[in-house]
């Protein structure tokens, strides 16, 4: 009986230390001088900014109950762009029959009205609880008579089921914020990764012991209280051409490594790679399906084994076979969803449906195949330093032939052997090999490649007539399939092509490779250019670029902080070849330019010439050799852009002669 | 009532008793193909109404998606509420040779809220399902029924809703009672079969082979052109309560006593902030801005949609606690204040939108609006307000819901009548830039442009934006000018108007290409049109253009000393019916003045007038990109 006192006790006095100390602050008090400001002295372009922010969290002795999390913030909105603060959402997942719950939801608002404090109450009627879909509901609600010049506050409590991830907490947001802390308490017999990510430091990481406070069945446990801060956190914005902003955000993020109960057990989660790689391969979802699955194509594949004798053929007729027979549902995963048979027997299935029973089939063909985890693009890089699981959402297969490997996705039917879709393009992907696992480059080599040749001559009617070739490979071949896989047939894609340009016109075209995906895919036309009204006038003004002309450049701020992520190379080159009749001369030829970017990440070269008098041609090639530039190098990429748009305007100047 | 049900089930069971049909795709005739991303093979629709709070609505539909374009079309959602309930859903999926190959049940879709994606919360939910296509082309057949409770919003009809879709046969038909009136007006439709057996009538619209249209821009809306059907009842009631109506003004006087009357009580503090606010105004006119104004900034845009509150707008005193509410609770707050100072207003509904869609003049339901704005009937000239903006000048509508015809809720009922138009000459934008550019290419100056009538909208949102963002958006709206840095800039608003003045002041180095004893330079870096206009070959439709504007740019560049004019870009000037575009090049004293006039007149115009429309808009993208060749002086 009086352990039982002292325990509770104990346990009151953590709940009261945390709400005494300089932690928690008190909710509703007026604070005079932030009601007063107009504007934020550290950044006079917020909209708003966060007073106070404060969150704690620890797991619960209470059974079923899991994690509490408590969230309190103060919020000073400073106009009509930052009343957006005052709509709250919080979004509850639900997951295998287990779900969130929120409660203890507190909101209000403050107002100065004749110089005197004016508080209103959120009426707990007016939150609302929204379904999404299975897994996942929002409560909603929206401050009452908030206003510009308001102070809003609000705090509730969650109770999660979910440990594995703790709770993670971010230090910045689209708003800036003058302090932030979060304070952790985990029982000892509970193992957490914990990472900072992001560029701020903190301004407070302590951690003290608390002993005893962890009673469950019997067994007692420390636990570590940790607090961490942050102070002056400006805001983050988002920048284009840009990855994940998970990758950037100042954040503190968990991932559970191991249990220890008391009856002595210890539970893994995750320890190392090692622990990871054995897990996965006799994970039921996982290694065992590719194990028990790999013969679903027993009968296509032998077919191939007899057509094919070399691997790399008969590599990618397994993965035309298998990419072929499946329609994607559009989701995620690294686990398949549907199981394998199922997927094979409907036909549809998740990422980790499909790409499973690719590595399974390549694996039973004798094909050395890696199963390879990644974490798309807009879900963030993953850690290198130990394994977080949660953050591998996505999976793909990894051929090894000789001396080189290819990396496949059956996902998406527009894709030829050895190219990922630009949503897996995130840097680096974990393989988890026969014998060990290692990261694998995602970086692509293929390109956004294209070739323009446009071959014209200028008739006394004042028309171009002549041949445009265009040819796309890699990247660009692939979203040039898909736009004119967009249109019923070529026929009206042609149709389409030509109506929107009505000066232009199209004649005898062919569109070759469309269905060979590994091939470039060329496209040629006959022309006729209205480009003259009258032939009458003296002199003429020509610009080459009739197609694909470059006329702003993407890139208008001065500054930039983040890398530019183009996601794959660029490999662009137009010749333009004009033959201009005998009685004309040419009068001016456009600037020549070549400019490099710094460590040759990039170059622009444009030339133009005249053969035999009357066949100007000019030729521009653009490369940027690198997928990811620098920020540093930002001013260097935004000028070569202003090149490229200067020169795209160029004149030739013809006279009669 | 009963013994009318039993036989309303009778008769259907009967129609029931079809051959199994097939929906293989060699079946479609072929000319209902061309143009079409898919086929309507049968659409049978009924909606059966027993009372005015009891009906039912049915719909067998199979359409055939005919090609991976139409992968959008392939979901089915259906919302419910209080008010309208699910009673049978499910899917038939059927391949390219009309074989059975999916069955989808009810308890196969996805049961969530709807999310329309602004408001804070609605309590319709809807089932939804998208089935996965594995191969082209795929039937897919619905199966609908739904229960009402109400029968205030009677189903529409609109078989083709889309100009690529044809259909190969569709019905739509009423069954009731001879006694139960209703009104219907219909778009291309033929007229309704009208049987009547005793204590049953049924009205049948029927449809077959319906072509799909080639999609031509600038056509009128696609609800004047294509079939539809709109239907309303005369008697009904809706969550408890009852109502009758057979025009707009009977429509109107049941809105005022059933859902507006008693509802714009205010606290007592407020309309003593009120009458203290006005008590020094002139005249109404100065008072309505004042309180407009008030309102403005005491709220802000929330919508909460639940029950009746769909339709009903929130009590004037919850929105005093709040200070938020969604159109309809605005409009019925600001108007409540405005009775504090004795100026009448009037509650509006209007259908919003950039398109400029009319309340039809002679038929009456509730379906036609989606928004509600103010009235103020001021002896000369209306005020009208829209209160869901913080930031909106007084009596400003702009493109949302201008020139169309609305409806006043008035206490003696509804009355039609058109919102203020902004008309070509009105939506003025007049710019006038003074630059300078020397030897190297660099060019500096000042540019002044005002923004009225619609072009106001141009940079309504600019002044808002923090300035890393402001910076990034005057950067594009001036997206001729390369890289160019602001010296100065600024956005003064006149309300009154409204009007924009924006005075920006910028260098650039570049802007001339200097190329051996050449420079030459873009004469209109500020206004270049870049629309493209798709031609249309034996175009079927008028032109319609919807909102008409007039662009006026004096532009001035002053030339380096050292230079001459080699050639003087080609002036050009273009008119018809429909617009006019004209560019004039004059040099003087160093100076090259350009003066670009684009005019777009908004109407609807014979179809043969497009092929004209798409030649002025390509004259002016060719004519904007004009250059200047300056030689250097020997």
């Amino acid at each position: 009986m009086r352990k039982l006192y002292l325990s509770v006790l104990l346990f009151l006095g953590f709940l009261s230390a945390f709400a005494q100390e300089d932690g928690n602050f008190p909710f509703g008090t007026v604070d005079a001088s932030h009601l007063q400001q107009s504007t934020y002295s550290k950044d006079s372009t917020a909209e708003a900014y966060v007073i106070n922010e404060f969150g704690s969290a620890y797991i619960s002795e209470r059974e079923n109950t899991g994690l509490v999390f408590t969230y309190h913030v103060k919020i000073k909105i400073l106009n009509n762009k930052g009343l957006d603060q005052a709509n709250i959402i919080v979004p509850i997942r639900s997951s295998d029959g287990s779900s969130e719950f929120l409660r203890d939801i507190q909101a209000v608002t403050i107002n100065l009205e004749n110089g005197l404090p004016q508080k209103t109450t959120l009426d707990p009627k007016k939150i609302y609880t929204e379904k999404v879909n299975e897994y996942y509901e929002r409560k909603k609600f929206t401050l009452p008579d908030a206003k510009v010049g308001s102070i809003i506050e609000y705090q509730y409590t969650l109770e999660s089921p979910f440990i594995f991830n703790f709770r993670n907490w971010e230090f910045q947001c689209g708003i800036p914020k003058i302090k932030s802390e979060y304070w952790v308490k985990i029982p000892g017999n509970y193992d957490y990764n914990i990472g900072l990510y992001g560029f701020q430091k903190l301004d407070r990481q302590d951690s003290e012991l608390v002993k005893d406070c962890f009673r469950v069945g019997g067994g007692v446990a420390d636990c570590s209280l940790m607090k961490f801060g942050m102070k002056d956190i400006p805001a983050f914005v988002e920048e284009d051409y840009m990855t994940a902003s998970k990758n950037f955000i100042s954040a503190i993020r968990f991932e559970l490594r191991d249990i220890r109960y008391f009856n002595g057990t210890v539970k893994n989660f995750t320890k190392s790679w090692q622990d990871v790689y054995k897990e996965l391969k006799t994970d039921v979802d996982f290694g065992v399906q590719i194990k028990r699955h790999s013969d679903l194509f027993k009968n296509q594949i032998s077919a191939l084994q007899v057509k094919y004798k070399d691997q790399k053929e008969l590599a990618k007729g397994i993965y035309n076979t298998v990419k072929n027979w499946y329609q994607w549902d559009n989701y995620y995963g690294k686990y398949a969803r549907n199981g394998l048979k199922k997927a094979y027997e409907t036909r549809t299935g998740n990422v980790g449906d499909i790409n499973l029973t690719l590595i399974g089939a390549l694996q039973s063909a004798g094909i050395n195949t890696d199963p390879v985890l990644l974490s798309t693009r807009d879900n963030g890089l993953p850690t290198k330093l130990f394994p977080v699981m949660s953050e591998f959402n996505y999976i793909i297969a990894k051929v090894n032939l000789n001396n080189e490997s290819f990396l496949l996705d059956a996902t998406d039917k527009d894709l030829p052997f050895g190219m990922l879709p630009f949503r897996c393009l995130n840097k680096e992907g974990r393989a988890i090999g026969k014998d060990s696992c290692y990261w694998v480059n995602l970086v692509p080599d293929k390109k956004y490649k294209q070739s323009d040749y446009i071959k014209l001559k200028l008739d006394s009617s004042g028309n171009f007539t002549g041949k445009i070739t265009i040819r796309t490979a890699d990247y660009q071949a692939y979203y040039k399939r898909k736009k004119i896989k967009e249109f019923a047939s070529t026929d009206e894609y042609i149709e389409n092509l030509d109506e929107k340009n009505p000066n232009i016109k199209i004649k005898n075209y062919s569109i070759s490779n469309l269905d060979s995906l590994e091939l470039p895919l060329t496209e040629e036309y006959d022309v006729v250019i209205k480009a003259f009204d009258t032939m009458d006038i003296g002199t003429l003004s020509i610009n080459p670029f009739i197609f694909n002309k470059t006329t702003e450049n993407p890139f208008k701020l001065n500054e930039r902080i983040y890398p530019i992520d183009f996601g794959a190379q660029k490999d662009f080159a137009t010749v333009f070849q004009l033959e201009i009749p005998k009685n004309y001369e040419v009068k001016l030829l456009p600037n020549s330019v070549a400019l490099q970017l710094p460590e040759n990440n990039g170059k622009y070269i444009f030339n133009s010439g005249l053969l035999n008098n009357n066949l100007i041609t000019v030729s521009e090639f653009f490369t940027i050799n690198k997928p990811e530039i620098p920020g540093t190098h930002y001013p260097y990429l935004k000028e070569l852009y202003n090149k490229i748009v200067q020169s795209n305007k160029s004149n030739i100047i013809i006279n009669k002669k | 009532m009963k013994k009318t049900v039993l036989f309303f089930i009778a008769f259907l069971g009967c129609t029931a008793v079809i051959k199994a049909q097939s929906y293989s795709v060699a079946l479609i005739p072929q000319d209902l193909k061309s143009y079409a991303k898919a086929v309507v093979r049968k659409d049978e629709r009924t909606v059966i109404i027993s009372s005015p709070s009891n009906m039912v609505y049915q719909i067998k539909k199979a359409t055939t998606l005919l090609n991976q374009t139409s992968e959008d079309m392939a979901k089915t959602v259906v919302l419910y509420n209080k008010s309208r309930k699910i009673k049978s859903l499910a899917l038939n999926i059927y391949d390219a040779n009309g074989y059975l190959i999916g069955k989808v049940k009810e308890s196969d879709f996805e049961d969530r809220n709807y999310i329309d994606g602004y408001s804070l919360f609605q309590d319709d939910r809807i089932k939804s399902y998208r089935p996965v296509i594995r191969s082209y082309p795929v039937t897919v057949e619905e199966i609908i029924e739904i229960r009402y409770n109400q029968t205030l919003a009677i189903p529409d009809w609109d078989p083709q809703y889309h100009d690529n879709i044809a259909i190969e046969k569709a019905s739509f038909e009423i069954l009731k009672s001879p006694d139960y009136q209703i009104k219907f007006k219909s778009v291309a439709l033929p007229d309704p079969e009208i049987n009547t057996q005793g204590k049953a009538e049924s009205i049948k619209w029927t449809l077959a082979n319906v072509k799909a249209n080639k999609y031509e821009p600038y056509s009128v809306n696609e609800d004047k052109r294509l079939p539809n059907l709109k239907i309303s009842p005369v008697k009904f009631s809706y969550d408890g309560i009852d109502g009758e109506y057979t025009d707009w003004k009977g429509y109107g006087k049941w809105v005022y006593d059933k859902l507006l009357t008693g509802r714009q009580d205010l606290l007592p503090s407020t309309a003593a902030t009120i009458k203290d606010l006005v008590k020094n105004c002139k005249n109404q006119k100065e008072a309505a801005q004042l309180i407009y104004e008030y309102a403005q900034k005491k709220n802000r845009y929330v919508s909460v949609q639940i029950g009746i509150g769909g339709f009903q707008p929130m009590k004037a005193s919850e929105v005093d606690r709040l200070s938020y509410g969604d159109c309809k609770a605005l409009v019925n707050y600001t108007s409540a204040l405005l009775g504090i100072a004795g100026i009448e207003s009037i509650y509006t509904e209007v259908k919003a939108g950039p398109e400029r869609v009319n309340y039809l003049k002679d038929f009456a339901s509730i379906s036609q609006g989606n928004h509600i704005i103010l009235c103020l009937p001021f002896e000369k000239d209306s005020v009208w307000l829209e209160c869901t903006s913080k930031d909106m000048p007084f009596g400003f509508l702009g493109s949302f819901t201008q020139g169309r015809r609305a409806l006043l809720i008035k206490k003696d009922g509804g009355e039609l009548v058109k919102t203020p138009s902004y008309n070509w000459r009105k939506n003025l934008q007049q710019r006038n830039a003074q630059f300078e550019l020397n030897a190297l290419g660099s060019l500096n100056g000042k540019i002044r442009t005002l923004f009225s009538g619609i072009q106001y909208e141009n940079r309504e949102s600019l002044a808002e934006l923090s300035p890393t963002k402001k910076e990034e958006q005057i950067k594009l709206s001036y997206r001729d000018i390369p890289d160019f840095e602001i010296l100065s800039y600024n956005l003064s608003q006149e309300k009154l108007s409204p009007k924009w003045t924006e005075d920006l002041e910028l260098s650039t180095a570049h802007f001339g290409t200097q190329n051996g004893k050449y420079l030459i330079f873009d004469i209109n870096p500020v206004n270049v049109s870049k629309m493209d206009l798709k031609e249309v070959i034996n175009r079927k439709n008028q032109l319609y253009i919807n909102t008409g504007y007039t662009d006026i740019d004096t532009i001035k560049i002053k030339v380096p000393g050292n230079y001459k004019l080699e050639t003087l870009p080609m002036c050009v000037n273009k008119s018809f019916d429909f617009g006019s575009y004209e560019l004039k090049n004059t040099f003087n004293n160093g100076e090259l003045l350009t003066v670009r006039k684009m005019i777009i007149k908004e109407g609807v115009y014979p179809p043969e007038h497009y092929e004209a429309f798409v030649n002025l808009y390509e004259t002016a993208k060719k004519f904007d990109k004009s250059r200047c060749v300056l030689v250097k002086n020997d």
